[in-house]
């Protein structure tokens, strides 16, 4: 775990307004200039943390709301309950002040059509839920956010300015 | 007895309507359409078909269910069952429960044309 | 039981899959009215994370097509088919020229989600035929969207997601054309041993 957390910060040194991935149960953060992207958010939930002063930017990808269900999980990003703690605690190592964080979700859509009874179709829901739960045990506000709905979405975050990007397919790039 | 009234069933609006265009085309009127075995029921029963071509896997009521739903509404229905799930145990069951015959998808045309012409020639 | 590659029930698990996508590939070619032949497959096991790492862009879009498994063995088959090969395979199903359909609608959702229904009903014929298992499908669920949305929401979807996925990358080829699909099988927990059983794999 103490590896995983150097490397996050590492990166972020080197980003020079690089793009910098974030992928599926992952999260990373970064100081400006960069941009952090996590592609094809599903029924996943990817949640943007921002401090505008030292502007400071985190993005968390998760797959699932609760961590509860999986003990002896090596993976803190995975989860809702554990992600966004764990991405608190990186933010303040890269120099960001907890009290002044702008948060913005994007993901947790359900994206199949079809009539099979056993399919969960409301894990999207779920991630969303549980996310709103964690961010508000936090104390955090959520400024803003692009959930649900049918299709995957594509989340930017813009670590010089705190714009949050969406980009879903068939429709023109959204900044919320 | 002449069959010229087909009732389909098939939850694949693809799959109805390929069977639709290969049956027209032999001179078979297809008088309704369904996509679920309770619907399929209900059809039958209104439309009363010399017929019925059927798939298993459908949501709510799947074709087995159907076929006997069918057969004892009608213990003279012609059920001709058409799935991707083609094991031994599955087609046993079908014919025990009134199946006239079983064909597994993917099919060639004629073995659809031959299997009515075998009810046919049989009812 | 922890499987590891290399070893005897991983083999049995490949030979199973090829014999499988074989009778898939078969079940193609009549579909098509076509000749069908398919690369050797190539398996391994993998996490969710593991998959979303072997697509080269999370973003490309695809056809997800997802069935349950039920009866003797359980799980979830996944079938993932890129843009170009989904449109490749109706305009081949509906004997068009290649490059007539341009986009996915409601009767080509309808053929795509057939397609998946017809490869997984065959692959588990095979199966069934192989182990004198009894194996069932449900009606398939259907996705087009950026792929990593897609498959990653499949797989959460359906419960199977702490288990280790099987992952078999196979080209079916027909003529010239390429069609790249992904096969992947969700074992629910404990459904192996009982493959690998009715192999005579397993002493008691």
């Amino acid at each position: 775990m103490q590896a995983l957390k150097r490397q996050n910060i590492e990166s972020s040194r080197r980003s020079n307004g690089q793009e910098i991935h974030v992928g599926i149960s992952d999260c990373k953060v970064a100081r400006q200039p960069s941009h952090l992207v996590t592609v094809a958010l599903g029924s996943c939930v990817g949640i943007a943390l921002y401090e505008p002063v030292m502007k400071v930017g985190g993005l968390l990808h998760i797959m699932l709301p609760n961590s509860k269900q999986f003990p002896g999980t090596v993976k803190p990003a995975k989860f809702a309950d554990t992600g966004i703690p764990f991405m608190l605690l990186e933010m303040r190592r890269a120099g960001a002040r907890l009290s002044h964080l702008q948060v913005k979700i994007a993901g947790g859509a359900q994206m199949f059509s079809g009539r099979n009874n056993n399919f969960q179709l409301n894990i999207g829901e779920r991630n969303i839920q549980a996310v709103r739960a964690v961010l508000k045990q936090l104390g955090l506000n959520l400024l803003a956010e692009d959930v649900g709905g049918n299709r995957g979405r594509t989340m930017g975050l813009d670590t010089s300015t705190g714009q949050v990007m969406i980009r879903t397919l068939g429709s023109s790039v959204r900044l919320i | 007895m002449d069959i010229n009234r087909i009732l389909i069933v098939d939850d694949a609006a693809f799959m109805r309507m390929m069977l639709k265009n290969i049956l027209t085309k032999n001179g078979y009127e297809i008088v309704a359409e369904a996509d679920n075995g309770a619907a399929a029921v209900g059809m039958y029963k209104s439309q009363k078909p010399d017929l019925v071509i059927m798939d298993i896997t459908m949501p709510g009521m799947n074709g087995i269910d159907g076929l006997k739903a069918i057969r004892s509404a009608d213990p003279n229905a012609n059920v001709i069952m058409c799935s991707a799930m083609g094991q031994q145990a599955m087609v046993m069951e079908a014919i025990q429960a009134g199946a006239k015959d079983f064909i597994v998808k993917p099919f060639q045309q004629e073995r659809i044309l031959q299997a009515i012409e075998r009810v046919q020639s049989r009812a | 039981m922890l499987l590891e590659e290399n070893d005897m029930y991983f083999d049995a698990l490949q030979e199973l899959s090829n014999i499988g996508l074989g009778n898939a590939a078969t079940a193609l070619a009549d579909l098509l009215n076509k000749k069908v032949e398919i690369a050797v497959p190539e398996a391994c096991f993998v996490d969710l994370e593991g998959i979303m790492a072997k697509f080269d862009d999370l973003g490309e879009l695809a056809a997800c097509i997802n069935l349950e498994v039920q009866g003797d063995v359980r799980g979830t088959i996944v079938f993932v088919f890129t843009q170009k090969s989904i449109l490749k395979l109706i305009d081949m199903l509906m004997g068009q020229e290649i490059g007539t359909t341009m986009e996915l609608d409601f009767m080509g959702e309808s053929a795509a989600m057939e397609i998946g229904n017809i490869l997984s009903g065959s692959f588990m014929n095979a199966i069934g035929s192989m182990t004198g298992l009894l194996l069932n499908a449900s009606v398939p669920m259907f996705a087009f969207d950026m792929v990593g949305a897609a498959f990653s929401s499949s797989v959460l979807a359906s419960g199977h997601y702490d288990e280790k996925i099987l992952s078999i990358d196979t080209m079916f080829y027909q003529a010239q054309e390429q069609i790249m699909g992904h096969f992947f099988l969700l074992p629910e927990v404990g459904c192996l041993d009982k493959l690998f059983e009715s192999l005579g794999l397993l002493a008691c």
